[in-house]
């Protein structure tokens, strides 16, 4: 399961350095010799091997002992006895001193096919091995190989440098064995090839296919730089993602709060006035409430017996009773015991005069009592 | 050096530049954008809370008006006469209760105001029985004596030398409220 995630991600990001990979080809085989090279002239062109036999048709022609000129003049005269019309490619092959004309057509709708993708060049595979003394393992890393089924282009093999040689001698040995069965000219002396081709002899293609991808060397080498570069490429474009996001997000969030803010204005306007209207009303109810009860005043002095009160001097909550009586104590202790009146006391010396004692006694009367209690639980809401 | 070396100073001075010149300036636009979005955020939330409330604040409003108004009726309107009213609404009172007003100082400055509404006082002497002023005092207490006014200092002597302060003589410093009744206008 990690495997085939860890492929998905990676095929995400990979994909195309992996089929295009950095080694490009130049082939030259007008001339009848294969000549690969990676340098970078301007006939770059991407390698491409088919698999299938069925696209090409293949074959070769002893030619008699002729100089090389002449050789070349039968190669563009001979044309291969080809079971399907296609384009014609061949090249001159030098054995025991005479010239071998390998030719090889390629299918009219598979050339169709593999133009459309814009690969420029297609060469039999078997070319390529047969030709050992210019390709080998290693020059056929990087590179797609194609397979296909009714002259389309169905899937394609890449093969990394990583892991190609182990990869490709699997490839060359399976093409090899197959080859001989419709090929006579094949031949090879790696015995160790020999070997390992009886693994591999009777796959069919997409045996071949299924054990070429599920092969641990087709398992995606990772190094440790692609991933610290694959990890910074992500960071990179989630920074920029998560900035832009948040940009326009901003942007979106100013946008609504322009609009709420119209439709809120006159709403506003309606609290600001609600709470002026709440402070008038706290204000007018705090007036009508703390009107003093004045009469309270005169609790001390309406309920107090035996005494002439000679003047009341009434300042806010405090009472001055200046009066004559015959027991200033008594009058004190009597005010003691009415409710209304708090602290009395004398304020001046009392001053005894014949039997009857003339004195000042001051103290206070609660005087903030609502007058009014209307709803205030509603008033505060 | 070789090239190689170069080639790696020249990357760590290259990630170095980077870091200062591209992603520091970046990363601190991403923390001020994350801060205004939730002061936006806050915002949209209050005002949307209060968009919500319009009909609870229409409501209240009418509600607190009503009991505001209800109020007024404990104020002398200000309608261009006010010292005028308050002084015939004093005598009117005092005459009720039998009280003989032998002098009196009304002052035209008002003690304070708050919210358009000023507190005004008169220093009247008065002359009378002293039932009649305790019954004044009591009747003025009472929460049907609109507009409200109350005495708030009082020094009250016996009229007679020797007697007690059955026949008194009193200078009394009454207050009163009056509130600004083109306002009340308005906001009614």
């Amino acid at each position: 399961m990690w495997r085939e995630i860890k492929q998905l991600f990676l095929s995400f990001f990979w994909r195309r350095v992996v089929l295009i990979g950095p080694r490009e080809y130049q082939f030259d085989y007008c001339n009848g010799n294969v000549i690969i090279s990676n340098d970078n002239n301007k006939n770059i062109t991407p390698l491409i091997g088919i698999l299938d036999r069925e696209c090409y048709f293949e074959t070769n022609t002893t030619l008699p002992p002729v100089s090389f000129i002449e050789a070349l003049k039968l190669k563009k005269n001979i044309t291969p006895n080809s079971p399907f019309k296609g384009e014609k490619i061949s090249y001159l092959q030098s054995v025991n001193s005479t010239w071998v004309l390998n030719s090889s057509v390629i299918k009219d709708d598979f050339q169709k096919s593999i133009s459309e993708r814009k690969l420029k060049f297609i060469l039999p595979l078997t070319w390529l091995f047969n030709s050992r003394e210019q390709v080998s393992e290693y020059h056929i890393c990087d590179t797609e190989f194609v397979f296909c089924e009714n002259n389309n282009i169905k899937s394609s093999i890449p093969i990394n440098r990583s892991m190609g040689k182990d990869h490709a001698t699997m490839l060359r040995s399976w093409l090899w064995e197959n080859n001989r069965k419709g090929i006579d000219h094949v031949y090879d002396t790696d015995s160790s090839l020999n070997i390992m081709a009886s693994g591999f002899m009777n796959l069919t293609k997409l045996q071949l296919l299924s054990v070429m991808t599920s092969n641990p060397f087709l398992t995606f080498h990772i190094s440790w730089k692609k991933i610290v570069k694959s990890c910074l490429v992500i960071i990179f474009v989630y920074f920029l993602f998560l900035t832009a996001l948040l940009k326009v997000s901003d942007l979106v969030l100013l946008d609504k709060k322009e609009d709420l803010i119209t439709k809120a204005n006159p709403i506003i306007q309606k609290r600001n006035e609600l709470n002026k209207l709440r402070i008038s009303y706290d204000n007018k109810l705090s007036i009508v409430s703390s009107i003093p009860l004045s009469w309270k005043a005169w609790m001390g002095i309406v309920n107090v017996k035996g005494l002439i009160i000679k003047r009341v001097v009434i300042l806010d909550n405090k009472v001055e009773l200046y009066a004559i009586s015959r027991s200033s104590s008594k009058v004190l202790s009597q005010l003691n015991e009415i409710d209304d009146v708090i602290s009395p006391t004398f304020t001046k010396p009392v001053i005894n005069n014949r039997g009857l004692e003339t004195f000042v006694i001051s103290w206070e009367f609660p005087i903030k009592q609502p007058v009014i209690q209307i709803d205030e639980a509603s008033s505060n809401e | 050096m070789n090239n190689s070396l170069k080639s790696k100073l020249l990357m760590i001075l290259l990630s170095l530049l980077f870091l200062q010149l591209v992603f520091i300036p970046v990363y601190e636009f991403q923390n001020t954008t994350i801060s205004k979005i939730q002061q936006n955020l806050d915002f949209i939330s209050k005002t949307n809370s209060l968009i919500n409330s319009e009909n609870k604040i229409e409501i209240e409003t009418s509600e607190l008006q009503r009991q505001s108004e209800s109020l007024n009726k404990y104020f002398i309107l200000d309608d261009g006469g006010y010292d005028i009213k308050f002084q015939s609404y004093i005598e009117e009172i005092l005459n009720k209760y039998n009280l003989s007003i032998v002098s009196k100082d009304f002052f035209t400055e008002p003690l304070n105001t708050v919210d358009d509404i000023s507190t005004y006082y008169v220093d009247v002497g008065v002359e009378g029985d002293i039932q009649n002023l305790l019954q004044l005092l009591v009747d003025l207490s009472s929460p049907d004596q609109v507009p409200k006014i109350y005495i708030n200092n009082l020094d009250i002597k016996s009229k007679s030398p020797k007697g007690s302060i059955v026949k008194f003589r009193a200078d009394l410093i009454i207050k009163a409220f009056i509130i600004d009744n083109v306002r009340v206008e308005r906001e009614n």
